[in-house]
C-alpha cells in the first residue's frame, strides 16, 4: 500500500512538471523529427539525439529530457519504416524488423507491413512505459542484482543466441557476430592501454559506431541497389491507407506474440547493457520456434515484425529504468541520453527514484514518452506513406542522395573526414558479406556489445584477481545465464550440423544431375 | 540444373545464375572466412605486448573466430571438390563497376572537400553519380545535385550550426 501511495505521489508530480503547452509542443516536435530521423537511412537515434543536444542548451532539463527522450523512442518508429520499405533499418534494433519486413515490401505489401510495425511499437511502448510508470522502483531493485561476470556473460549471449536462432547459416551468422565483438574491441582498454588502433589516432575511442553501421547498413545496400532500376516496382507497392489497416489487424491478431514479445523487451531492457537489439533478436527468435509457421518466417510473415518491433520498443522502456538509476547506457542513443543528464546537471542513480524533489523529473519523462505514443503513431504512419511512395524514386537518383547523406552522416559525428573512408571501408564490407550470406546485423550486434562485454569482464578480472573465472559459477544466477550459453552453443552446433548434411545431399543431387545431363 | 551457368561474367543485368549453394561459390565463400584470419593477424600483431586483462577478451574473441573461420574455409574446400562448377548468385559485371566506382567517388570526396569545398564536392559527387548509374535528363541531373548539397549545407551549417 505505501509502495503503490509512492508511485501516486509521484505520478502526481510528474503529471505536474510536464503538463504545459510548451511541453506538449516539444513532444509533438521530437515525435515528428525522430520518426523523419529514424526514416532517413543511417540516421540512428544515437546519431539524431547528438545532432539535437546542442538546441537543447537553452532548455530547462524537464524540457531537454522530455523532447530527446521523445525522439530517442520516436527514431525506433522510424527505424522500422526503413527497415521494411529500404531494407536498411534506421537502427540494429530494427534489424530483426527487417527480416519479414523487406519481404513483404518486395510482395507488394509495405503497407500492411507498416501497419503491422507501428501498432506493434505502439502497443510494446506504451505497455512498457505503464509498467515503467508503477514498477520503476521494484524494477531497479532486480537490475542491481547482477554483477560484472553476470553483465559479460549476457553480452555474449546476445551473440552466441544469433547463432542459434538467427536466420541463415549457424557459423556465419556466428562468424559474423564474433567478427563484430573483435572490431569493438579496437581502441583503449578500460586499464588505459591502447589496443590494436593501427596507431590511428581516430581509432583510440573505438571505432565508432555511427560511420560503421552506416556503412553496413546504408552504403553496402546502396551498392547492391545499383543492379536494379528501382527499389522495387512502383505498381507493386502496396501503400493504400486499406493495407496499413490490415496490418493493425495482423497485429491486433498476433495479441498473444505482442504481450509476449512486450514482456521479452521490458525484461531485456532492464538488463543493463543488453539492449533493444538483443531484446528484438531474442523475441524474434522465440516467436519463430513458437509459431505454427515459424518456417515461414524470413519470407514475409507479418509475426516476426510482431514480435521485433514490441519487443525493441519496450526494451527502451526498460533501458531508460537502467539508465536512470544506475548511469548504465544500454546503446549509443541511451549514452547521447546520460550526456544530456549530466550536461543540464541532473546525476543519474538511485535518488532520482527516491528523492522527493527528483520525482517530478524523473517521472515527468515517463509521462511525457507515454503521451508522446499516439503523437509518434501518427507521425510514422503519415511518414511511412511518404516512404512508400519514395519506393517509385529511380535508383540512378535514390542511390547518389542517400550516398551524400551517408558520408555527411558519418562525418558529421566529429567533424572526421577519417569517417567517411571509415564508412566505405565498412560499406564495401557488408556488400561482400551480403553477398555471401554473412550477416551486417550479427556484425553490428557484435560492435554495440564489444565495449560492455569487454569493461565487464576487465571489472571481473579486477574484482576477483587470480581467481577470476570462478566467478562464472559462484552465484545461481550466473550459473543459469552460463546453462543458457551452453543451450545456445549446442542449438549452433546442432542447427549447423542439419544444414550441412542438407547442403551435402543439394549438392551431390546438384553434381549427379548436372553429370548425366538431366 | 547446372546448366544455365554463364562463368565469362557476361550475364544479362540482374540474372540469376543457377546454383548448388545460393551464397555463392566455394572459392568465393573463402574471401570472409580469409579477410577474418587475416584481420586476426594483423590485430595481434598491433596488440601483441598488452596486460592479461587487455588482451583476454579479444584473444578469446579470436580463437573462436580461426576455429569458426576454419571450419567454414574446410567445409567450402570439400563443397568445391563435390562441385566445382558451383555457381554464384552474380550480378553483372558492370553491375559490379558502377559498384567500384562509387566507392572510388566516395574515397575521393574528403580529398576533394579540403580543396574545392563541401558544397562543390557534394554537388560533384551527387552529379557524376547520377551520370554513372544512367540518368540523362539534363534538367535532373543539375537540379538534384543542387538541391541536394544546396540543402545539406544550409541544414548542418545554418539550422543545426554543425561546421562542415
Amino acid at each position: 500500500m505505501e509502495y503503490l501511495s509512492f508511485v501516486a505521489d509521484a505520478i502526481s508530480q510528474g503529471w505536474g512538471a510536464v503538463a504545459g503547452f510548451r511541453q506538449f509542443g516539444l513532444i509533438l516536435l521530437g515525435g515528428l523529427v525522430g520518426v523523419v530521423a529514424g526514416s532517413t537511412p543511417g540516421i540512428s537515434s544515437g546519431m539524431a539525439l547528438a545532432i539535437l543536444l546542442p538546441i537543447t542548451f537553452p532548455m530547462s532539463s524537464t524540457d531537454a529530457l522530455v523532447f530527446l527522450a521523445t525522439v530517442y523512442i520516436a527514431v525506433t518508429y522510424g527505424g522500422s519504416l526503413t527497415a521494411i520499405i529500404l531494407n536498411t533499418p534506421g537502427a540494429p534494433e530494427n534489424s530483426a524488423t527487417a527480416f519479414d519486413g523487406y519481404p513483404m515490401t518486395q510482395r507488394g505489401e509495405a503497407g500492411r507491413a507498416l501497419g503491422v510495425a507501428i501498432t506493434s511499437s505502439f502497443a510494446g511502448g506504451l505497455l512498457a512505459y505503464i509498467f515503467m510508470l508503477v514498477g520503476m522502483p521494484m524494477a531497479a531493485r532486480f537490475a542491481a542484482i547482477l554483477g560484472p561476470p553476470e553483465l559479460f556473460l549476457i553480452t555474449i549471449l546476445g551473440v552466441m543466441m544469433l547463432g542459434a536462432m538467427g536466420q541463415g547459416s549457424p557459423l556465419k551468422l556466428l562468424l559474423s557476430g564474433f567478427l563484430g565483438l573483435l572490431i569493438g574491441t579496437i581502441g583503449i582498454v578500460p586499464t588505459g592501454e591502447w589496443r590494436a588502433t593501427f596507431d590511428l589516432i581516430y581509432l583510440a575511442e573505438g571505432v565508432p559506431i555511427v560511420p560503421a553501421m552506416i556503412g553496413l547498413f546504408v552504403f553496402s545496400e546502396l551498392l547492391d541497389l545499383i543492379r536494379r532500376p528501382y527499389v522495387t516496382e512502383a505498381e507493386r507497392v502496396g501503400g493504400s491507407l486499406g493495407s496499413v489497416f490490415q496490418g493493425v489487424r495482423d497485429a491486433i491478431g498476433h495479441f498473444g506474440v505482442l504481450l509476449r514479445s512486450t514482456g521479452i523487451g521490458i525484461v531485456v531492457g532492464l538488463i543493463p547493457g543488453a539492449g533493444a537489439t538483443l531484446a528484438a533478436f531474442t523475441s524474434y527468435g522465440i516467436a519463430r520456434q513458437r509459431s505454427k509457421n515459424g518456417e515461414s518466417f524470413g519470407t514475409g510473415n507479418p509475426e516476426g515484425i510482431v514480435a521485433a518491433e514490441s519487443a525493441n520498443n519496450a526494451c527502451s522502456g526498460g533501458s531508460l529504468i537502467t539508465m536512470l538509476a544506475f548511469g548504465i547506457p544500454g546503446s549509443v542513443a541511451t549514452a547521447v541520453l546520460l550526456g544530456a543528464l549530466t550536461m543540464h546537471g541532473v546525476q543519474v542513480g538511485p535518488r532520482l527514484l527516491t528523492d522527493p524533489s527528483l520525482l517530478g523529473l524523473t517521472y515527468g519523462l515517463i509521462i511525457a514518452v507515454i503521451l508522446a505514443q499516439p503523437v509518434i503513431l501518427l507521425n510514422a504512419a503519415l511518414v511511412g506513406a511518404g516512404l512508400m511512395r519514395s519506393l517509385a524514386v529511380p535508383t540512378r537518383v535514390l542511390i547518389p542522395i542517400l550516398a551524400a547523406l551517408s558520408m555527411i552522416g558519418s562525418f558529421g559525428v566529429r567533424n572526421a573526414s577519417f569517417d567517411i573512408y571509415l564508412m566505405v571501408a565498412f560499406g564495401v564490407l557488408g556488400f561482400v558479406m551480403k553477398k555471401t550470406g554473412y550477416s551486417v546485423a550479427a556484425v553490428t550486434l557484435g560492435l554495440v556489445l564489444a565495449p560492455i562485454a569487454d569493461n565487464e569482464l576487465v571489472r571481473t578480472v579486477q574484482l576477483y584477481g587470480d581467481n577470476w573465472y570462478e566467478a562464472f559459477v559462484r552465484r545461481p544466477v550466473s550459473i543459469v545465464i552460463l546453462g543458457l550459453f551452453l543451450l545456445s552453443a549446442f542449438a549452433t552446433v546442432r542447427k549447423a550440423l542439419t544444414e550441412r548434411r542438407t547442403n551435402l545431399g543439394t549438392t551431390q543431387a546438384d553434381t549427379s544431375r548436372s553429370t548425366y545431363g538431366d | 540444373m547446372v546448366t544455365q551457368q554463364q562463368t565469362d561474367g557476361n550475364e544479362k543485368e540482374g540474372a540469376v545464375v543457377s546454383t548448388g549453394n545460393k551464397a555463392g561459390t566455394p572459392w568465393v565463400q573463402l574471401i570472409v572466412p580469409g579477410g577474418v584470419i587475416a584481420f586476426v593477424g594483423a590485430y595481434f600483431l598491433q596488440a601483441q605486448g598488452l596486460s592479461f586483462a587487455a588482451l583476454l577478451f579479444p584473444a578469446t574473441i579470436a580463437v573462436t573466430l580461426m576455429l569458426i573461420s576454419i571450419v567454414v574455409i574446410s567445409a567450402n574446400v570439400r563443397a568445391g571438390a563435390v562441385a566445382q562448377k558451383g555457381g554464384v548468385q552474380a550480378g553483372a559485371v558492370s553491375h559490379y563497376l558502377k559498384a567500384g566506382i562509387l566507392v572510388v567517388l566516395a574515397l575521393a570526396v574528403p580529398v576533394a572537400w579540403s580543396t574545392i569545398g563541401v558544397l562543390l564536392t557534394l554537388w560533384f559527387f551527387v552529379f557524376f553519380v547520377t551520370l554513372i548509374l544512367g540518368e540523362r535528363r539534363l534538367l535532373l541531373l543539375i537540379l538534384v545535385p543542387t538541391l541536394l548539397a544546396g540543402g545539406i549545407v544550409y541544414l548542418f551549417e545554418r539550422v543545426l550550426r554543425i561546421p562542415l
